[in-house]
């Protein structure tokens, strides 16, 4: 039976309405919103003043903006150097066959279901903390002074405790996605490799690797979503510390104004806002398609 | 699979004991305090009869919806709990409606007002209330008029203390809207050195410190006696630059220094004596050792723990830290020392005080209910609660404060200028959080000396606004 093509338009025109109406229409008008000057968030269009680049020129001139840029790339590197680090290394030890599988699988994923902002409580008074803290009662007990005497939470290493504290909460979200990818890949070719003498270094990298090269491409773009949309971590971390600012933390106090009050000298403009908020999406757009062409290749069927 | 269900049948049950238990822990407190209160409540409506004093307050009706900025486990949501109800029995016709967010509500307040959601009354810092929320604030001049809640007939107005009063007053001109009253101020505070008196007696310390000479000498007293002198934390840091600064030149000049778009006025003799001195308190070890990683609230901690003696904070400290510090506790508490070389806009008159607000939303549908239950969270009684049960300043006249907080009233006497938050500090907005403070971080815990420090800032401020 031929349906006709009308009839598919109408049944998809709920889609299309809502999406063009909660995705489309906010992106497009953000998009006007960053090239104006604007008071307040629910200002009419009418009180709007135009002002050209003058947003995005302000942003990449401010050294505020552009410390949160570098944060937020050394985010991308090196939590995902730890994040995929850990989650392969994970995934793999739970395909080889481990005992208790579903259990290590649970625990490993655990964090991922507590909340962020308990989490990092937890990690900064309890972790963290320089009279109390697990490593400092660690290291003094391990009789390792200036290991103890370390303040995780100081200028030169909070970013870094950061990135350790959230990574700790999110490589089982990629683990499981990529363990996911490992239970797919047919056992006979492992049986065969193992029949020809292949160690697990190699069926590692020979097999699992290239059978799983299209989920490692969307766990990347998902993590590098992730990375751009940092931002509960600084709010809890560091605030407005601009050793943990990240673009959008940057735009939400430039949106809602936090810590903004009667004395301070800018003007407050949701516009600067918006345009960090285009930023940040060109960003992910331009990501995405060269993580599309560094993996392009023929897709593996199996 | 079978284990994965039992572990999750065990984290559900986890999770249940916990709801269940901390659920009913819950109940018992709020059955508590609204039975304590409605029996007050009657009482007073018995002896005093100002509760109906104003004619049309028993026909009022509708709803009010209030946003609290505390949380329902802290001493003052117990108290604005006791106010409601007492409201509630004068007031029978009118529902209220109260969310207690806990600071969470300086996140939420600004969405939930463009957005028009039913938001009444809300508790903010006036502050950042004008600056943020301009469009969405009442007017409240009219409204003072009214008698206060249990004063004797005073009016609103003057039933509140004056200088808090005429400084949310100048709050209005600041923010750039029409002169006049747009928040009931209620929380005063002032930002002052607080100190542990026991650890300064056993240090032999006997008068709190007046100059900066004063001041090492009291840091070194406590050093020998085996105590750390000074901490604060993460989130105070500003407070501390600020105290310095404008104790040596007053807040009008501080706030020139951050918004300096040349950097110039970084090369002052005065930065680099701070400088100095900074580095001197580091070189010394007058400041904590773990200074330089202390997130609130773990250096507030240590002074409650006695570990350190002295913290530059607003007057809520002793309340944040009752219960680690304990009910025998001594808390004294002094201005921030005079510094030499300054000019006469600094020392002990400029005093950074304040207060947090109750604000009416422009758009409210029921001003005439809301603002009587306002009436009743400035009332005399509300506040001697606040007094009592959250040891916070009242905001009432003749209203006794807490003994924790006799030596701040000392300072609120003595002062005649107020500054802002954070002594202007803050005024640079991205420049202060970006530089000002993480450079000065720097200088505390030794990375950089004072040199370092000047030449730092003045390439800092450069930076910052050259491209403005």
């Amino acid at each position: 039976m031929k349906i006709q093509k009308r009839v598919i338009a109408l049944f998809l025109l709920p889609a299309v309405i809502i999406y063009l109406g909660i995705f489309l229409y906010p992106t497009l008008r953000t998009i006007l919103m960053s090239f104006y000057t604007i008071p307040a968030l629910s200002s009419r269009i009418t009180e709007w003043k135009f002002a050209g680049l003058a947003n995005y020129a302000d942003l990449v001139r401010s050294p505020y903006f552009l410390s949160s840029v570098r944060n937020v790339l050394g985010i991308w590197l090196i939590g995902g150097a730890l994040i995929f680090g850990f989650a392969f290394l994970y995934a793999v030890i739970l395909q080889s066959g481990v005992r208790w599988k579903s259990f290590w699988r649970s625990l490993i994923f655990l964090p991922n279901t507590i909340s962020v902002v308990v989490l990092s409580v937890v990690w900064l008074h309890y972790i963290y903390n320089p009279s109390y803290g697990l490593l400092t009662t660690l290291f003094h007990r391990l009789g390792m002074t200036t290991l103890a005497d370390i303040q995780w939470t100081d200028n030169e290493h909070l970013f870094y405790s950061m990135i350790v504290a959230y990574c700790f909460g999110s490589i089982g979200y990629f683990m499981l996605i990529l363990s996911a990818g490992m239970d797919r890949i047919p056992v006979d070719y492992y049986e065969a490799a193992l029949l020809e003498g292949a160690n697990g270094f190699q069926r590692f990298y020979k097999i699992t690797l290239p059978l799983i090269r299209e989920v490692f491409r969307t766990t990347v773009v998902l993590w590098t979503i992730t990375a751009s949309n940092f931002f509960a971590w600084s709010a809890t971390f560091g605030q407005d510390d601009p050793h943990t600012v990240t673009p959008a933390y940057y735009m939400y106090q430039k949106v809602f104004g936090v810590g903004n009050n009667v004395y301070a000298q800018d003007e407050f403009n949701v516009g600067s806002g918006a345009s960090v908020g285009i930023m940040i999406t060109l960003t992910i757009l331009i990501v995405s398609a060269l993580l599309n062409r560094m993996f392009k290749g023929e897709r593996l069927e199996y | 699979m079978r284990k994965t269900k039992a572990i999750t049948v065990l984290l559900i049950l986890c999770l249940a004991a916990f709801v269940v238990l901390s659920g009913c822990g819950g109940n018992k407190n709020e059955a508590s305090s609204p039975e304590q209160a409605s029996g007050n409540a009657s009482e007073n409506a018995s002896e005093t009869p100002s509760a109906q004093a104003s004619p049309e307050a028993s026909k009022l009706g509708g709803k009010v919806v209030f946003w609290s900025m505390w949380s329902n486990t802290e001493p003052q949501s117990k108290v604005i709990t006791e106010a409601i109800s007492e409201f509630k029995a004068a007031n029978p016709g009118v529902d209220v409606e109260v969310k207690f967010n806990g600071r969470e509500l300086f996140k939420l307040i600004k969405p939930a007002l463009e957005s028009g959601e039913t938001v009444d009354v809300f508790e903010y810092d006036p502050a950042g209330a004008l600056a943020n929320l301009k469009d969405h604030v009442l007017k409240l001049d009219d409204l003072l008029e009214q008698p206060a809640i249990g004063s004797d007939g005073k009016s609103v107005k003057d039933s509140l203390l004056p200088a808090l009063m005429n400084n949310v007053k100048s709050l209005s001109k600041t923010a750039g809207l029409e002169e006049g009253y747009y928040a009931l101020p209620q929380q005063p505070y002032a930002v002052l050195f607080f100190y542990n008196k026991a650890l300064f007696q056993k240090a032999g310390i006997t008068s709190v410190p007046k100059s900066w000479e004063e001041f090492l000498a009291a840091c070194e007293a406590l050093k020998k006696a085996g105590v750390e002198p000074i901490t604060f934390d993460d989130a105070y840091r500003d407070q501390f630059i600020g105290g310095y600064l404008s104790s040596a030149m007053g807040s009008d000049w501080v706030k020139a220094l951050v918004t300096d778009k040349t950097g110039a006025m970084w090369k002052d003799p005065m930065v680099l004596q701070f400088a100095k001195d900074m580095q001197a308190l580091h070189e010394k070890g007058y400041f904590s050792k773990t200074i330089g990683g202390n997130k609130y609230p773990a250096g507030q901690q240590d002074v409650a723990l006695g570990k350190s003696a002295m913290y530059f904070n607003g007057t809520w400290l002793p309340n944040e830290v009752s219960a680690t510090a304990g009910p025998d506790f001594q808390w004294g508490s002094f201005q921030f020392p005079i510094i030499p070389n300054g000019n006469d806009k600094g020392g002990q008159q400029g005093l950074s005080f304040g207060a947090q607000g109750i604000l009416l939303n422009k758009n409210s549908k029921n001003i005439p209910a809301a603002f009587e239950l306002m009436k009743y969270l400035v009332g005399k009684k509300a506040q001697e609660g606040m007094a009592v049960q959250a040891l916070a300043i009242p905001a009432t006249v003749d209203t006794p404060w807490p003994s924790s907080l006799a030596e701040a009233a000392v300072a609120f006497d003595k002062a005649t200028v107020n500054m802002p938050w954070g002594f202007s500090i803050n005024s640079g907005a991205d420049f202060s959080s970006g530089s000002v403070i993480p450079v000065f971080m720097e200088l505390v815990t030794g990375k950089i000396n004072a040199e370092q420090y000047v030449a730092k800032m003045e390439s800092e401020a450069k930076k910052f606004y050259g491209g403005k």
